[in-house]
C-alpha cells in the first residue's frame, strides 16, 4: 500500500487520509471539518485554472489548495484491499 | 422590536440563549425565524460577522446569533467573537439560559464536532438539527431521541428554518428551562485514541483544583492548552502569577513526554471528537456515502467545468449588466415622467420667485434625479442576492481562486470583494471571516474598487447620454457592453493593486483557503425580498435626507450671491458669478486636464458626501442654467452642454475620463469610516485614500491627454 | 430688500446646511454609518 499526495489524485478518484503533514494552523481546520487518519474522501475536480482541488468528505464538498493538498497524505481506496 | 437590541447586555439578562452552529447551517434564517426579525441570510459561509440579538416573538427570551464557526478554537476575528463569549461562560453571571447549537442536518458529522464542544460546557443544549427537510430529501436518516440519549442534550429538535418546522417547538423548549438549572458535570464527550492520558494526566491533574472556578472539563482544557499556545490567555484572570508559571512548565513537559510516544498533541481533541462521533454516534445517522453524486454535483459538471464554466460566468454577468438597462427602462421612464409632472405641478401652483426655483429646480431637480435610478438598484441587488443566496457565488470564488493566490490573496477574499458591488461597507466587514490579518487589511484596501451601487447612477447616465444603444457582435447590447467593462475596469485594477501589496507588503505565512461548498439552493423570496427591501430603504433613505440637504445647499450655492441688475444678465452669467460657479472655476485648473468643466469639478466636491449626489448636482446646476422655459432632461441638458468656444463639454473622451474617476476615485466617507473602524488605525483609510485619489488623478490624466494625443475627440 | 419668500428660501437652506455638516461630521468621527447602509447601522447598534 503506497501512500501518495492528495493533490496527485484525478477527479474521481477514492482514497483514505493517513496523515496530515506540515504543523500549520490550517491542518488544524482540517481536522476540525473532520479530515482525521481514516476518512475516506473523493476527488471531484480541479478548478478551471487547475487550482483549489474539490473533494468530497464526509457528506460534504470542501475546495482547498494544492498547496495544502501536497500535505496531505492518502490511501487510494481501491488499494486497501490488495 | 428594535428598542430592545439597545438594552441586551452580556451581564444582567439572565434569560438569554446564544446560538451558535458552523458557517452556512442556516443560524441567521433560524434566528430570523425565532425573532421576526430580518438579518441578511445567504448560501455561502461568513454572512454573520458580528453578533446580533433579538427578542423572540411574545417572549421575555432574547437571542443571540453568533458568527459561523466551525470550532472553538478561533482563527479570525468573527470566530472570535464565539470563542470569547463561551469562554465568559465561565462565571456564572455570563452563563445563558440555554445555546442553541444550531446543526445541518445534511451535514451531520461535521456539524457534531462543534455541539460536542459546547455540551461539554454543561449547559442546557438545545441541538436544533436544521434543513431537516433537505436532509429528508436526500434520505437521509436521523435518530433525534437516541442522538439526545446518547450526547445527554438538553433536547434535540428537527427543524427547517427554510418552512418553519419546528420553530415553536424551539420556542417552547427554551421557555420550559428552568431559572438557574445546573447540570450535572459529566464527562467530556471524547475518545481517547491515541493512547496519551497517562502522559496528559499530570496537566489535568494541575486543573483538577481549579475545576469549579474554571467551569469546564480539565481534560479539556489540557488538550486545548497543548493545542493552542495563546489558549494560556483565557486563564490568567483564575491563577496567580506563580500558578501561571507552574501551569506553563506541566504544559511543555507534557508536550516533551507526548513528542518523545510520536503523539501528535496538536490534534488531540479533534481526533478524540471524531472518534467519539464515529463510535458512539455512528449508528445515529445515516450516512451520506461519499460516492454519491449530489444535485449539486452535476450542476458542477457544467458551472465548474474547465470551459463552460468560465463561459458560463460571463454569460451571468452579462446578462445581469444588460439587466441592468433594459429591465429598468421602463420603470425608469415611469418615474421620469412622474418627477417632470409634480415638477410642473409644483412649477404651476407657486408663484414665480425664489421658493419656485428652489423647489423645482434645487429638491425636484436634484434629489427628485436620484430616484430615477430606484430600479436600477434593486436589479442589482436583485441579482447579487440570487448569486449569493443560490449557492454560485461560492463557485465563482472557486474558480479565480487560481488567480487570487497568483496575487498573494486568500480565496475567501473573493466574498468581500464580491459584496463590493452592492456596498463597500459590509464588504469590508465581511472582511472579518479572512484568518490572516495582511490578507485582510490588503482585502479591505481592494474593496472600494469594486464598483459599488451608488456608482451605478453615475455611470448609467453617462453610458445612456453617450453610448449609442446598438449591438456589437451583433448580440451584445453595447450600453451594457460598456457598463461590464467599466466594472471589470475596477476589477483588473485591484489585480494590480493587489501585486502591488504583494510586492511591498509580502504575506509572511502560507496561503490557505479551505471553502465549503455549499449545495445550490433555491433562493427564498423571503430573503431575496429583505435583502432588496433593506437596500431599496437605505438607497432612499439617503436621497431623502443627505442627498436632499446637499441639493439644496447646492442650490443655495449657484443661487446665491445675485449681481446688482440680475435680470440683465442670463442665467448661465447669474449661475457662473454665484458661489458655486465661484468655487467650480476655483478647481477648474485642477480638474481641466481631466476633461472636466467647472460643473462636473463642484459634482467632484460634493459627491464625497455620496457618490450619487454627482447625478443631482449636475441635474441642479443645469435646471438652475436652463434659460429655455421648457424642461429638459438631465441627458439632454448634458448632450447639449458647450464651453464659451464652443466645444462640446461631453465629448467621448471626457466621459470615459469621468468614468474612470468614478471607478478609481474614493469618494466615500462612509467606507473611510468602516476601515478606520475596522483596521483600528488611521493609516490603512489614509492609504486607501492616497492611492485611489492619486490613482484616480492621473489615470484620468493619461486617458484625457493620451487620448487626445492619439487623435480622440 | 430681502422678501419674505427669499427668508424661508434661505432658513431651509442653513437647516440643510447643518444638517449635511453633522451628517458628514457623524461619518467621520464616530465611525457610525447613518442612513448609508441600514443593515451596517443595525450590526453597529448590536455591538
Amino acid at each position: 500500500m503506497r501512500e501518495i499526495k492528495l493533490a496527485d489524485l484525478k477527479p474521481g478518484e477514492e482514497a483514505t487520509i493517513c496523515s496530515l503533514t506540515g504543523n500549520s494552523s490550517g491542518n488544524d481546520r482540517l481536522r476540525e471539518l473532520g479530515l482525521i487518519d481514516g476518512t475516506p474522501l473523493r476527488v471531484i475536480k480541479f478548478a478551471p485554472l487547475g487550482d483549489p482541488i474539490e473533494i468530497k468528505v464526509r457528506g460534504f464538498y470542501l475546495s482547498l489548495r494544492k498547496s495544502m493538498a501536497r500535505q496531505i497524505r492518502v490511501r487510494l481506496r481501491g488499494n486497501i484491499e490488495n | 422590536m428594535k428598542t430592545d437590541l439597545h438594552t441586551v447586555s452580556n451581564t444582567d439578562n439572565p434569560s438569554w440563549a446564544a446560538i451558535v452552529g458552523n458557517p452556512n447551517c442556516g443560524k441567521t434564517a433560524l434566528f430570523n425565524r425565532l425573532t421576526g426579525l430580518h438579518h441578511k441570510v445567504g448560501n455561502y459561509p461568513g454572512i454573520t460577522v458580528e453578533k446580533k440579538s433579538g427578542r423572540i416573538r411574545n417572549s421575555r427570551i432574547v437571542l443571540r446569533d453568533l458568527p459561523g464557526t466551525y470550532s472553538l478554537s478561533s482563527k479570525s476575528v468573527d470566530e472570535k467573537i464565539v470563542s470569547d463569549m463561551v469562554q465568559s461562560w465561565r462565571e456564572p453571571k455570563n452563563r445563558p439560559r440555554a445555546v442553541i447549537v444550531v446543526v445541518d442536518a445534511t451535514n451531520l458529522i461535521r456539524n457534531t464536532y462543534l455541539a460536542l464542544q459546547i455540551l461539554d460546557w454543561n449547559i442546557p443544549t438545545i441541538i436544533v438539527l436544521n434543513m431537516i427537510d433537505e436532509a429528508r430529501k436526500k434520505h437521509i436518516s436521523i435518530d433525534a431521541d437516541e442522538l439526545k440519549k446518547r450526547t445527554k442534550a438538553w433536547a434535540v429538535i428537527p427543524a427547517s428554518a427554510k418552512y418553519g418546522e419546528g420553530i415553536k417547538e424551539i420556542i417552547e423548549t427554551l421557555e420550559q428551562i428552568p431559572d438557574n438549572v445546573r447540570l450535572p458535570k459529566m464527562e467530556p464527550r471524547l475518545v481517547e485514541i491515541e493512547h496519551c492520558t497517562e502522559n496528559i494526566a499530570p496537566l489535568e491533574q494541575f486543573l483538577e483544583p481549579k475545576k469549579d472556578v474554571l467551569n469546564h472539563h480539565p481534560r479539556i482544557e489540557a488538550l486545548r492548552l497543548l493545542s493552542d499556545d495563546g489558549y494560556i490567555n483565557y486563564l490568567t484572570k483564575y491563577f496567580t502569577a506563580a500558578e501561571l508559571e507552574q501551569l506553563l512548565s506541566k504544559v511543555t513537559e507534557v508536550k516533551t513526554a507526548l513528542k518523545k510516544n510520536h503523539i501528535p498533541y496538536r490534534s488531540l481533541e479533534q481526533s478524540s471528537r471524531f472518534a467519539y462521533i464515529d463510535l458512539y454516534l455512528g449508528d445515529v445517522f445515516k450516512k451520506d456515502p461519499i460516492s454519491r453524486r449530489s444535485m449539486s454535483e452535476k450542476a458542477d459538471a457544467i458551472l465548474t467545468h474547465p470551459v463552460f464554466g468560465p463561459i458560463a460566468l460571463l454569460l451571468v454577468l452579462g446578462f445581469i449588466f444588460n439587466a441592468i438597462f433594459s429591465w429598468a427602462q421602463f420603470p425608469m421612464d415611469l418615474i421620469q415622467s412622474g418627477i417632470d409632472w409634480t415638477s410642473a405641478q409644483a412649477g404651476a401652483i407657486l408663484p414665480d420667485g425664489i421658493l419656485k426655483s428652489l423647489l423645482t429646480e434645487g429638491i425636484i431637480g436634484g434629489a427628485g434625479t436620484i430616484l430615477i435610478f430606484f430600479p436600477q438598484i434593486i436589479i442589482l441587488i436583485f441579482f447579487l442576492s440570487l448569486l449569493e443566496d443560490s449557492g454560485y457565488m461560492a463557485r465563482m470564488a472557486f474558480m479565480m481562486d487560481k488567480l487570487m493566490s497568483k496575487i498573494g490573496l486568500n480565496g475567501r477574499s473573493v466574498l468581500p470583494l464580491l459584496s463590493g458591488f452592492a456596498c463597500a461597507i459590509p464588504a469590508v466587514m465581511s472582511a472579518r471571516t479572512i484568518e490572516n490579518r495582511r490578507d485582510r487589511f490588503v482585502t479591505i484596501m481592494l474593496i472600494p474598487l469594486m464598483s459599488c451601487s451608488a456608482r451605478l447612477p453615475v455611470y448609467t447616465i453617462l453610458i445612456a447620454a453617450f453610448v449609442p444603444a446598438g449591438y456589437i457582435f451583433g448580440f451584445m447590447p453595447m450600453q451594457a457592453a460598456v457598463l461590464m467593462g467599466i466594472y471589470f475596469l475596477g476589477m483588473f485594477t485591484a489585480i494590480f493593486a493587489a501585486l502591488i501589496f504583494k510586492k511591498f507588503y509580502p504575506s509572511k505565512s502560507v496561503q490557505t483557503m479551505l471553502m465549503e461548498l455549499p449545495p445550490y439552493r433555491m433562493p427564498l423570496a423571503r430573503s431575496l425580498w429583505w435583502q432588496i427591501y433593506d437596500k431599496g430603504k437605505s438607497f432612499l433613505t439617503t436621497a431623502g435626507s443627505i442627498i436632499l440637504a446637499i441639493s439644496i445647499v447646492l442650490w443655495f450655492l449657484a443661487s446665491y450671491p445675485r449681481q446688482a441688475g440680475d435680470q440683465q444678465h442670463t442665467s448661465r452669467e447669474r449661475i457662473e458669478y454665484s458661489y458655486a460657479g465661484q468655487l467650480g472655476h476655483f478647481i477648474e485648473p485642477v480638474v481641466q486636464p481631466l476633461g472636466f468643466d467647472w460643473k462636473i469639478g463642484v459634482g467632484l466636491i460634493t459627491s464625497f458626501a455620496a457618490r450619487e449626489v454627482m447625478v443631482s448636482t449636475l441635474s441642479t446646476l443645469y435646471n438652475l442654467e436652463n434659460d429655455s422655459g421648457q424642461s429638459q432632461s438631465l441627458i439632454q441638458a448634458m448632450r447639449k452642454d458647450r464651453y464659451p468656444d464652443g466645444r462640446k463639454v461631453f465629448t467621448p473622451l471626457s466621459v470615459l475620463s469621468l468614468m474612470v474617476f468614478f471607478v478609481f476615485a474614493a469618494q466615500c466617507m462612509a467606507t473611510f469610516a468602516v476601515i478606520k473602524k475596522e483596521t483600528n488605525s488611521w493609516r490603512w483609510p489614509l492609504l486607501m485614500t492616497g492611492y485611489m485619489t492619486i490613482l484616480a488623478y492621473v489615470s484620468c490624466l493619461l486617458v484625457y491627454q493620451g487620448g487626445q494625443l492619439l487623435g480622440f475627440i | 430688500m430681502v422678501s419674505f419668500q427669499e427668508v424661508i428660501a434661505l432658513l431651509i437652506t442653513a437647516f440643510a446646511a447643518v444638517y449635511s455638516v453633522r451628517f458628514m461630521y457623524k461619518n467621520l468621527t464616530r465611525g457610525e454609518v447613518p442612513a448609508r447602509c441600514a443593515k451596517c447601522a443595525l450590526m453597529q447598534k448590536n455591538k
